[in-house]
């Protein structure tokens, strides 16, 4: 049973660096890989230390410990910078990738077929066509189909076009460099203003409760009216390209249960369940919804989409895999470890023949790189 | 988010093996797995198999993995119930840590146990007192109970 569910696992085609037989592009795959979920960097953050993770699993991550997955150093959301040109280099990849599959796959017919020399800069020009309408139409993959400027296009043929153009353009699109010079204007404005009040004799701090920063002085207002007052001082937290400004946290333990339902009433989420479910599920939006605001103005979602995954997440939540009795599972299971131990005979004998033992597997790049990573927890 | 990340690493292990170590999961529920180490040879429970079982929270990766051995085994950090004393699989969690991680930590851990901070102290103290001793014991162990 066990094998086919690997088998099964293994042909439902979840991309994985190790797709790539190259040890270059696996290498560049897995470097474009959030550490926290393995996938493709979706909104990628920024910490103070460097290290990149997508948005949303570093705000999950964060709710739990203030520190960096992989160095450990303390972090906090105040630190949080969005990353739009790693973001730009992500969508590309996965246009890339989605080709290069696509070619393999030409490739591997053709060599089934007789070879016919003169005919295959054509066909490949039809496949690469094929590839990119395939782009377009699996939105879920390559392009959220999120309208630009909060239209209510569900998808549009313009995302696919921009799509088109940049393979063909072979640079990156207008958006990803607007948003950084309109990201830079609003750096510039934040320090702009922290200095001018730096000289009226305000001081910039974080708010204990929301994290967003503030000037002193308005410290007391702002945690009066129990962090639901828009901060006007801080233009360097309001993303200044879209109307739209994050969620800020809220201290659940000093609202009431009325206000807690304020809070899911503002976003018309439901009020279903007990308090410890609105409080989840307020969380949860307020995660996904700044995670959300992290992607480039074309790659947001809108706020259909996000109500759908907040349900998927409750769902999900709903049917816990309980579980069972891992004793009597292991008696039940006798024969999976019998092929277990047959597996780890065979890599240990493999690992015996070669000469240079332990590093002879070590020759692909992946798991030099783990086995690097993982002397930092150990030390 | 779980059961995705725990695909990924299922498919990261059938492709891409660590040494002397497998796992895999229990029949359909993949939040139960069960692994096996081989004992390294540079330590005295070489050729033993040792049998692991894994338990992924529902919030996996954001909590760590139970694991815990099946197989008795001599070992400081390791207790008669097969609870593992490892801070990885503790306070020292990280979700960018994975199970073939994990496993190879584990391994590790039988080569060079951890005395100064002991699961099970009669070990500790004679593994720090009387190597020899431990070694004996811990490779009749081995022979008794991993093979």
């Amino acid at each position: 049973m066990l094998t086919n569910n690997v088998q099964a696992l293994l042909s439902t085609n979840i991309p994985d660096p190790s797709d790539f037989p190259m040890t270059d592009l696996r290498q560049l795959d897995a470097s474009l890989r959030c550490t926290i979920c393995g996938e493709l960097y979706d909104a990628p953050i920024t910490l103070a230390c460097g290290h990149c993770f997508c948005s949303l699993c570093i705000r999950e991550h964060i709710a739990k410990e203030s520190e960096c997955p992989s160095c450990r150093k303390s972090t906090s959301e105040g630190q949080f910078r969005t990353n739009p040109v790693l973001e730009a280099a992500v969508s590309a990849w996965k246009t890339a990738r989605l080709s290069r599959e696509e070619q393999d796959r030409t490739r591997k017919r053709q060599a089934e077929r007789t070879p016919r020399r003169s005919q295959t800069p054509l066909i490949n020009g039809k496949k690469r066509k094929r590839s990119a309408s395939s782009v377009s139409s699996d939105s879920d993959v390559v392009m959220v189909p999120g309208p630009s400027n909060s239209s209510q296009f569900p998808s549009s043929p313009v995302p696919s076009k921009s799509k088109r153009s940049r393979r063909q353009d072979m640079e990156p699109s207008s958006d990803p460099q607007e948003e950084e010079m309109v990201q830079g204007l609003g750096t510039l404005l934040y320090y702009g203003t922290a200095m001018l009040n730096s000289y009226t004799g305000g001081q910039m701090i974080n708010c204990p409760i929301c994290n967003v920063s503030i000037v002193m002085g308005d410290i007391n207002t702002h945690l009066d009216s129990g962090c639901q007052k828009k901060s006007f001082n801080t233009s360097g937290r309001i993303d200044a390209n879209s109307a739209t400004e994050r969620i800020p946290k809220a201290s659940y333990d000093l609202l009431k249960d009325k206000q807690v339902k304020d809070l899911l009433h503002a976003h018309s989420l439901p009020i279903l369940g007990d308090r410890k479910t609105w409080v989840a599920r307020h969380q949860r939006w307020v995660m996904i919804f700044n995670a959300n605001l992290d992607k480039s103005v074309s790659n947001r979602k809108n706020t259909k989409e996000l109500r759908i995954e907040l349900k998927n997440w409750e769902d999900s939540r709903k049917r816990r895999h309980l579980v069972d009795n891992t004793t009597t599972h292991v008696l039940n299971n006798q024969g999976e470890f019998v092929r277990l131990i047959a597996e780890a005979r065979n890599s240990k004998a493999r690992k015996e023949s070669s000469p240079t033992g332990m590093w002879q597997h070590s020759q692909d790049g992946d798991v030099v790189a783990d086995s690097e990573e993982e002397d930092q927890p150990l030390s | 988010m779980a059961l995705k990340r725990i695909n990924k690493e299922l498919i990261d292990l059938g492709r891409d093996p660590p040494s002397s170590c497998s796992a895999g999961p229990v029949g359909d529920n993949m939040f139960s797995w069960q692994a096996t180490i081989m004992g390294p040879t540079d330590s005295p429970y070489s050729g033993g198999v040792f049998f692991l079982t894994i338990t992924f929270p529902t919030d996996y990766p954001f909590k760590p993995p139970k694991v815990s051995f099946r197989t008795k085994i001599y070992h400081p950090n390791i207790n008669a119930n097969g609870s593992i004393c490892l801070d990885i699989l503790r306070d020292q969690w990280s979700p960018a840590l994975t199970i073939s991680k994990v496993l190879l930590s584990i391994c590790s851990m039988l080569t060079d146990p951890n005395p100064d901070d002991p699961l099970v102290h009669d070990i500790a103290h004679l593994y720090k007192t009387d190597r020899t001793r431990y070694e004996a014991t811990a490779r009749e162990w081995t022979r008794k109970y991993a093979t």
